[in-house]
């Protein structure tokens, strides 16, 4: 099991943002967090990279604890934020090259070159951040996350606002990338992303599971058919009609 | 430290590239120090210390009387404390109507002819409502002038006393020319003192300090401004993911701290240079001031970081940085002179590290810098600790606005209901202290004079005692010789009286000859007054000691016999008594004591309603029904006017009304007064918030609310001549709320200083926050 979350509450301040919740993800499986606004998704991605602690529970992430050996899984997860963690007057070169200084990844130029166009993105290597459009400026973003070769991919709507192709290009370097034994955890509010990309899908109605499963139980579970939009299985989960939670929790 | 430093020069590559943060931080400075030097000097030039205006009224115009006058107008202590000016009664009253004059002294027709018949009279003395404490100084100067008439009354009745004991055939009316020879002989109670001048702060030394200390505030302003732009500017997507990267906390902070330093530098270099340049004309000794800047610097930036560090928002930062802003400054003795607070504050002071540098006089002339070493550490071990907490604080994190809500609905101020009401009684708040501040100084603050004895003994003693008793204008500190002149040098006492060896011998002499010694310096106003106190109270023991030595040389009766005699009539039934009354004085000037600091207050208030109008927290927000981006959309002025309006408003207007309330009782504060503040109070919120509004999210707004700002101040009197220009030339003085306006920025460069400073402090917040959410979008 790549993570492992084992009635994990999330507080922020002196209110629960995430109530007692359990699930795993696998090697070679695209997790995906649905959730309205403010139900608590970027607060368990932020747990799960390290960045909020848990209030109560046990998570492993790669077999470590995110307790007690905080440093083995920074060093196991790769962390996408929503928002660009980029330098944006410096160019793409510049911005890889200090992110693997910092991370202490000491690798030639040609393989953050071949980093670059791994996740669609060549012939950018000199090029400043903000003459970069907003898929390609994603797409960096994601490279970075992917320098020190994590295990577990951790990304906050890593396609909020851009366009369709470079959408594409991304869930499938996403979907070739866990075939080599790794995971990635992604929230996102794209529900027809979700059932194209995604092994299994957790839903989260303030900051409790509403729906654990794979997107075709989903499907069932609702009683759409299998033609119709996802938005509208999701828009159904999202109502609560279907608390799954006691059963899915279940580990 | 290779991240550390990776991590500045990004953030640094980046400030550079903005040319706006640049061109600001370099223009601002410039535009603030120009314009408080200029102010400053002029209102200076105003302010100047001059004696204090007293009208006299001699209605008796007999020779005797006519000489005393001359004899005192032509006294050169006299003349450093008051301005006596010679008028009619008509013209004395007009006089204290108008307030031009602190008092008037009327000598009553007939006055020295009642005198010589042996006949009680008073000289009247009408004081002004309005200047109490100059009033009271004048009537007390009266009190040692007639002084002087009961020691020789004193002398003269024990003389009278044994001579009859000789003589009974002897007369009262017989002694009357002994009276007057006495008092005439009293008028020499000058011979007493010695006079030194020594090196004192004085009007030019003020200005230095004005100049050097409006540039330690705006190094102050910056020093916190730099913390919260660098911390705004950089990235917080990018702090997260170096903390993922395994990047501590402490080397982020570390790099904002060092990245905030460069920012200050990279313009405070150039304009120190420029400083110094401007500076080596006057007394401004550079190396301390430079010294001291880069104390600040540190010292200001820990604290913003710590306040940053603690906050759980934007807003929360302000409202903490501000108090910690105002009080750090103002008992740091940034904004008036240390010497210039009551000295019951001083044990207060002492434990503010910035007025280390003002006391020890390293501001005005270079000096005690080698005091300061102990205290220099204690500084940086205290910004050590705060630093640290301020790391442990982080930890929260609260760090470069991580613990900003993102929700929407905990935006709106009226949900933040301690931060609105600290917001809302702070000009409240703000007015009343200052009112009870100033009227606690003005019964309590007293004239320092310095005591030194180079002998105790039981007569100085009891010298001392009887002038405490008596005086209450001033405040005597006995100290020791070094500690004086250094006290004089440096402001904390007017002046200094040495009490030199031998005195209580020569004295019982009876011979009138320099026993005090009184040091002055540039600027010592109030010796004058008290110089004539104590030499009326040397006078009444010396002309005891005469009568005694003459009536042992008649062999009458022994010294020590006559001496004795006297010590129990020492308070005869005056001849000569001062009659007091009081009359009201047609002058705002008291209200503008309580005006400008609720009018400053009112503009604090809505220069903190603009910054929080530009952070959005008073706009529309919406959301996208499934998405997360939240969208901003005008009020315009129709909804601007109604909720947040009414609730500032009337928070404002409540104020006022409660200020009138409280303040009431205070000669200063008039109903009308107060409606015309809280009027004026929802006329600047309006127009603050109103252009805020307006202007929401347009780049030319910094440039639009500098202009402002400036036109502001000319219109509110900050340009002294165009103020004056301003209200002869046109009907301004009509329209506009005469008496904020004015007093605002008039009453003193310490009120304006700082106003002019927030001003620019609530602009550069609402750029900073107008890029955070340029950043956010």
């Amino acid at each position: 099991m790549m993570i492992v979350a084992n009635q994990i509450t999330i507080r922020r301040g002196k209110k629960t943002v995430v109530h007692p919740l359990s699930f795993q993800v696998q090697e070679g499986e695209i997790f995906g967090i649905l959730g309205s606004n403010g139900a608590g998704k970027s607060s368990l991605l932020a747990t799960l990279a390290t960045l909020r602690p848990v209030a109560r529970g046990d998570v492993f992430i790669s077999g470590h604890s995110l307790e007690g050996s905080q440093k083995f899984v920074r060093r196991a997860v790769g962390f996408v934020s929503q928002e660009l963690a980029l330098w944006d007057g410096e160019t793409v070169e510049t911005n890889m090259r200090f992110f693997a200084k910092v991370q202490g990844v000491e690798k030639d130029p040609q393989f953050l070159q071949q980093l670059c166009e791994q996740v669609s993105l060549p012939g950018v290597w000199k090029v400043p951040v903000h003459q970069l459009s907003g898929g390609m400026k994603r797409k960096l973003h994601i490279a970075i996350g992917l320098l020190h070769d994590p295990k577990v991919l951790l990304l906050d709507e890593p396609t909020v606002g851009i366009d369709l192709p470079s959408k594409r290009e991304i869930g499938e370097f996403l979907t070739g990338w866990v075939r080599e034994g790794r995971a990635v955890c992604y929230t996102t509010h794209d529900a027809s992303e979700v059932e194209r990309l995604c092994n299994r899908m957790m839903v989260l109605a303030e900051g409790r599971i509403s729906f654990h499963g794979t997107p075709s139980e989903a499907r069932s579970v609702t009683g759409h058919s299998n033609t119709g939009p996802f938005e509208d299985v999701f828009y159904d989960l999202l109502g609560g009609q279907y608390n799954l939670t006691q059963r899915q929790t279940e580990p | 430290m290779n991240t550390i430093w990776q991590l500045t020069k990004l953030s640094m590559r980046a400030l550079w590239r903005d040319r706006k943060t640049l061109l600001l931080a370099g223009l601002f400075p410039i535009i603030c120090i120009g314009t408080i030097t200029f102010l400053l000097w002029m209102l200076l030039s105003i302010d100047e210390q001059k004696p204090i205006s007293v009208a006299l009224v001699n209605q008796d115009k007999n020779f005797q009387t006519t000489f005393i006058v001359e004899h005192l107008q032509g006294l050169e202590h006299v003349q450093a404390s008051l301005d006596i000016q010679e008028m009619s009664y008509e013209e004395g009253q007009e006089a204290i109507r108008t307030n031009d004059v602190a008092a008037m002294m009327v000598i009553p027709e007939g006055f020295a002819a009642s005198l010589m018949d042996g006949e009680n009279r008073s000289i009247e003395v009408v004081k002004n409502e309005e200047q109490p404490f100059y009033a009271e100084w004048i009537s007390q100067f009266l009190h040692s002038t007639t002084d002087y008439v009961t020691a020789a009354q004193s002398a003269v009745n024990t003389l009278y006393h044994f001579q009859n004991k000789q003589n009974p055939a002897l007369t009262v009316d017989e002694m009357q020319p002994a009276i007057l020879a006495y008092t005439l002989q009293a008028l020499k109670g000058q011979d007493f003192f010695d006079q030194e001048e020594e090196w004192r702060t004085d009007a030019s030394s003020l200005l230095s300090y004005l100049i050097v200390s409006s540039w330690l505030l705006v190094l102050s302003m910056w020093s916190i401004l730099s913390v919260v732009i660098v911390s705004l500017k950089s990235s917080h997507a990018v702090d997260e993911r170096l903390q993922v990267m395994g990047v501590p906390r402490w080397k982020l902070l570390s790099s904002h701290w060092f990245g905030s330093i460069a920012f200050v530098m990279a313009w405070g270099i150039p304009y120190t240079v420029g400083m110094s340049l401007l500076w080596n004309e006057s007394d401004v000794q550079l190396a301390p001031v430079l010294g001291t800047s880069i104390v600040l610097v540190v010292f200001w930036q820990v604290i913003a970081f710590l306040v940053c560090s603690i906050s759980r928002n934007h807003l929360l930062q302000w409202v903490l940085l501000l108090p910690v802003f105002l009080c750090g400054t103002i008992l740091g003795g940034q904004w008036v002179p240390v010497a210039y607070f009551p000295l019951e504050w001083m044990p207060i002071l002492d434990l503010i590290p910035t007025t280390w540098f003002q006391q020890w006089g390293l501001f005005a002339w270079g000096e005690g810098g080698e005091k300061l070493q102990v205290q220099v550490m204690i500084l940086f071990l205290i910004g050590m600790i705060l630093l640290v907490f301020a790391v442990e604080c982080s930890r929260r994190g609260f760090i470069s606005g991580q613990g900003v809500n993102e929700n929407p609905k905990t935006h709106r101020i009226e949900n933040k209901v301690a931060v609105f009401i600290v917001l809302a009684v702070i000009p409240v708040i703000a007015a009343q202290g200052w009112a009870w501040g100033t009227k606690e100084a003005g019964e309590n603050v007293r004239i320092p004079i310095g005591i030194v004895t180079e002998e105790e003994t039981e007569m100085v003693e009891s010298v001392l005692k009887r002038l405490e008793e008596t005086t209450q204008t001033y405040r005597l500190i006995q100290l020791e010789e070094d500690e004086a002149r250094r006290a004089l040098a440096i402001g904390k006492v007017d002046s200094v009286f040495l009490f030199q060896k031998g005195f209580e011998e020569r004295l019982v002499n009876g011979e009138i000859e320099p026993i005090v010694t009184s040091i002055i310096g540039a600027g010592s106003f109030g010796y004058g007054v008290f110089q004539e106190e104590l030499a009326s109270e040397l006078m009444r023991i010396a002309l005891q000691a005469k009568a005694a030595v003459s009536l042992e040389a008649m062999e009458a009766v022994t010294y020590e016999e006559a001496y004795a005699f006297g010590q129990q009539y020492w308070e005869p039934v005056p001849l000569l008594t001062v009659a007091e009354s009081t009359m009201e004085a047609n002058d705002e000037k008291g209200s503008e004591e309580v005006v400008s600091p609720f009018s400053w207050g009112v503009w604090m208030l809505s220069a903190s309603l603009l910054l929080i109008e530009r952070s959005g927290k008073l706009q529309v927000l919406r959301t996208t029904p499934l998405g997360k981006r939240i969208r901003t959309t005008a009020k315009g002025w129709k909804a601007y006017a109604s909720k947040q309006h009414f609730l500032w408003g009337t928070g404002l207007f409540v104020g006022a009304l409660l200020l009138e309330l409280i303040a009431s009782p205070t000669p200063f504060m008039s109903g009308m007064l107060a409606f015309k503040l809280a009027l004026v109070s929802l006329f600047l919120v309006s127009f603050w918030g109103s252009m805020a509004t307006l202007f929401r999210g347009k780049n030319s707004f910094v440039l639009f609310a500098s202009l402002l700002a400036l036109f502001m101040s000319l219109l509110g009197g900050a340009f002294v001549g165009g103020s004056e220009l301003l209200r002869t030339v046109t009907f301004a003085e009509e329209i506009l709320p005469f008496g904020v306006f004015q007093t605002w920025l008039l009453q003193s460069p310490f009120l304006y200083t700082p106003a002019l400073l927030w001003v620019g402090f609530g602009i550069f917040a609402c750029w900073g926050n107008h890029y955070r959410e340029e950043n956010r979008s």
